[in-house]
């Protein structure tokens, strides 16, 4: 099963840090600013299911915001980092929910990492502001530290999880034929001449 | 077509070099040399008091209005357009520029068949570094900018101060300065540290503009363009395009040989112009290496920060200056491109860049000595020698490079009045102050490369290829994908078939104008300066096409991973040669009649 992740977030929370300790176990101290959508691989067991999640690093800075859509527009999950020791990037994190929420819909598996753990000292974005956010827009939260390499496994694993789970989920729905309302891939539908229909086939795009 | 061309010119001599010019075999390569040439010229003439060096019968009338064309101007316009290459070779040779008043006629109905020309030739064969810097002063003439060099030295001061909180430039400095803090430096910004990072840029940007590399003094453009068209100097680089494969050895003698042919054409008068030695030139443009890669050159390399410094000096410049430009990501390795062909073409030993490498490191470790001792002098209040003794060695060093140097008589009475006033404020402060005294000088340097840069983001219109939004960007990549479904379907399909979206994988291709790893700089090089003469992006995406092209290959035996890495990391022995120049030319890229497909 093949599952495409995006991160996302402001310019230098760590992104690129983030995707080079996860899959290469590797940390450059003075990461450059990333240019290019960067793409890597990681094979990973979800319970019995083998996935490869293909993770997809993307420029934080402000005015490729508008480039986000044709990051995310077919992933299945969504990483949005954020630095614990700037504010601005949790502000940020909310906007790219907002948007992923309202653009890609209800499809796309959410989960909020809060990075530089090791710089707690200089914390600026507050604990309980942070999770209560998740919970409202239904994300999980993780802290983590590319740098000395804390939670990253425990992040990706989770949203690894929760995207098995959704695409067996739409899978079986697909099979089990019309009228399923989230089965957005499901050709079927489209024949429907109902509203519906019509709502679906939009969503339905490969 | 000599007997026709010869009722222009105004005496038999003329008509004979046409004759000959027709049957070389490069004339068409050295017409678009000559062109540039031509456009110097006039512009030499105009600027007037620049041009010191030609003398005598060979000087040069102010331009006047042309003549109106005599007989029928159809006819004219199409021999004109059939002779085109050949011909604009024959018109645009320096040595008959006393007499351009028909030529340049031709000139103006050559133009759009030259601009096919040159693009060819640019791109196949490219250009010397000296000859780029005037193509591109000619293409984007920088004489014309709104801001003085008073101007720019305000600001530079400004910067060095730090900001003044009020008006529309400094709001955007401080702005620029954010992104540029984060993306560039690195740090982490935390809010009560602000002005101290602020303050560290600032020192940082500092200490390179006073570093005596910056010490290439105040002179226009033209003078570069005067010492690579002179012989001596094309014959020093037909030796290093004959030696080619081994003059990394030579390099040396090469640099001392040039010294003394400098020496000796300041005296002489000029020399009869060959065609052997031009053709030289081309050749030895077209061999510039391939193994110098901008980004790994430039960027890539953590230990180069004096140049990413340097181009963010310009980004901040520029940005200064031109309300709404701000600063994004690509930009920096664009200004810090500039500032390379800046200082290869005033270095003036153009392919000699490369292979001198090592004489160069050793001469800037030296200035940078100097530098130090100057700022250690100063601090002990002995300032006026240490400078004394710095311009002394950089008038030394640079004689051996270009005449574009200020001689130290001209400046030598403000110099004094400065280094008095650094010497009273060094008792009170820091050696940074004593270094201003120099840089006052020595931004010549950054001031052209800031002027490029200003040019190529508002004449060319990068500044909207790097708005806010990308819009431009965005549509050029998507038109890049409609092309590629045009010009290449099997690859296309292929793609397709994979699941691959290559938009996202090709922005950084445009969004740096093809800076990227693997691609010598002289390939980006020829593709700017395809840009610069045509204004139009699509050379980009001819180019793209060609790489594609060029792998198809490759490309279409591999799996999503393999493809998907090829983005990533494009192959080197790909890149090199002119192939994928010469392969960009033949697509053909119609906006017009992809933009329904797009969508």
């Amino acid at each position: 099963m093949r599952l495409k992740v995006v991160l996302l977030g402001e310019g230098r929370v760590g992104k690129t840090s983030i995707l080079f300790r996860y899959i290469r176990n590797e940390f450059q101290e003075k990461q450059q600013s990333t240019l290019q959508a960067s793409y890597m691989d990681k094979r990973i067991k979800v319970g019995s299911v083998d996935a490869q999640l293909s993770v997809w690093d993307t420029a934080g800075q402000e005015r490729f915001h508008a480039l986000g859509p044709i990051y995310y527009r077919d992933a299945d999950g969504a990483l949005l980092v954020y630095d614990i020791t700037n504010s601005e990037s949790f502000t940020k994190v909310r906007k790219w929910v907002k948007e992923l929420r309202k653009i890609v819909g209800n499809d796309i598996n959410i989960v909020i990492a809060g990075n530089k753990i090791d710089l707690e000292r200089n914390r600026q974005v507050s604990e309980a502001e942070v999770l209560e956010y998740a919970k409202s827009v239904g994300a999980s939260h993780f802290y983590t530290s590319a740098k000395q390499n804390l939670g990253l496994e425990e992040c990706f694993n989770e949203l690894a999880t929760k995207m098995v789970a959704q695409n067996k989920a739409k899978f079986a729905g697909g099979v089990a034929g019309l009228g399923v309302p989230k089965g957005g891939k499901s050709k079927l539908v489209v024949v429907d001449d109902t509203g519906g229909g019509k709502k679906s086939g939009g969503g339905s795009c490969c | 077509m000599v007997t026709f061309l010869s009722l222009f010119a105004p005496d038999d001599s003329l008509s004979k070099s046409y004759g000959d010019l027709f049957e070389h075999p490069s004339c068409i390569k050295l017409a678009c040399e000559a062109a540039d040439a031509f456009r110097i010229l006039k512009k030499g003439t105009q600027s007037g008091p620049t041009r010191h060096r030609r003398t005598d019968s060979n000087s040069l009338r102010p331009y006047d209005p042309p003549p109106p064309l005599p007989g029928n101007n159809k006819l004219l316009v199409k021999i004109m357009s059939f002779l085109a290459g050949s011909a604009s070779a024959a018109l645009f040779l320096p040595s008959w520029h006393g007499t351009f008043h028909p030529l340049f006629l031709l000139h103006r109905s050559l133009s759009r068949h030259l601009d096919a020309v040159l693009v060819r030739y640019l791109l196949i064969r490219g250009i010397s570094s000296h000859v780029r810097l005037q193509l591109w002063d000619c293409r984007l003439p920088l004489s014309e900018t709104e801001r003085s060099k008073s101007d720019f030295e305000r600001v530079c001061a400004k910067l060095r101060h730090g900001a003044s909180k009020g008006s529309h430039a400094d709001q955007n400095i401080k702005v620029i300065e954010k992104d540029v803090t984060r993306s560039v430096f690195g740090s982490v910004r935390r809010k009560d540290e602000d002005s101290n990072e602020t303050k560290g840029v600032i020192r940082q940007m500092l200490s390179s503009l006073a570093s005596p590399s910056f010490a290439r003094a105040a002179s226009p453009m033209g003078h570069i363009f005067d010492e690579c068209e002179d012989e001596d100097e094309d014959e020093g680089q037909g030796e290093s395009a004959n030696n080619n494969n081994d003059n990394k050895n030579v390099a040396g003698d090469d640099n001392e040989a040039e010294d003394d042919r400098h020496h000796r054409k300041q005296s002489s008068e000029p020399l009869p112009r060959t065609m052997e030695v031009t053709e030289a030139t081309v050749r030895c443009a077209s061999f510039e290496d391939v193994n110098d890669f901008a980004v790994g050159g430039v960027f890539a390399s953590a230990g180069d920060s004096k140049m990413r410094i340097r181009s963010v000096e310009t980004l901040l410049l520029v940005g200064s200056f031109e309300w709404g430009v701000g600063y994004c990501q690509g930009m920096d390795y664009v200004a810090g491109n500039v500032r390379r062909i800046v200082e290869r073409g005033n270095e003036g030993e153009g392919e000699g860049v490369e292979i001198s490498v090592g004489v160069q490191k050793n001469k800037s470790q030296i200035q940078e000595d100097v530098a130090e001792d100057v700022k250690k002098k100063g601090k002990k209040g002995k300032l006026v020698s240490a400078i004394r003794k710095a311009f002394h060695f950089w008038r030394n060093s640079n004689d051996s490079t270009e005449d574009s140097f200020v001689p130290l008589p001209a400046h030598s009475p403000t110099q004094k009045t400065t280094t008095t006033a650094a010497t009273t404020s060094v008792a009170t402060s820091l050696s940074t102050d004593s270094t201003t005294s120099i840089t006052s000088n020595a931004s010549n340097t950054s001031y052209i490369t800031y002027k490029l840069t200003s040019r190529l983001f508002t004449n060319l219109g990068l500044a909207q290829f790097y708005a806010p939004g990308l819009e431009l960007l965005k549509s050029i990549t998507s038109l890049f994908k409609t092309s590629v479904a045009l010009h290449l379907p099997v690859l296309s399909d292929h793609f397709d078939r994979l699941q691959i979206d290559i938009e996202p994988l090709t922005f950084r291709w445009f969004q740096t104008l093809f800076i990227v790893p693997s691609i010598p700089t002289s390939t980006v090089c020829s593709l700017w300066d395809t840009f610069v003469v045509t204004r139009r992006f699509d050379i980009f995406i001819k180019f793209g096409l060609a790489i594609l092209k060029s792998c198809q290959p490759m490309l279409l035996n591999g799996g999503m991973e393999d493809v998907l890495m090829w983005f990533g990391d494009l192959p080197r022995k790909v890149m090199e040669g002119r192939r994928c120049l010469a392969l960009a030319l033949t697509f053909d890229i119609q906006e017009k009649q992809q933009r329904p497909h797009t969508k």
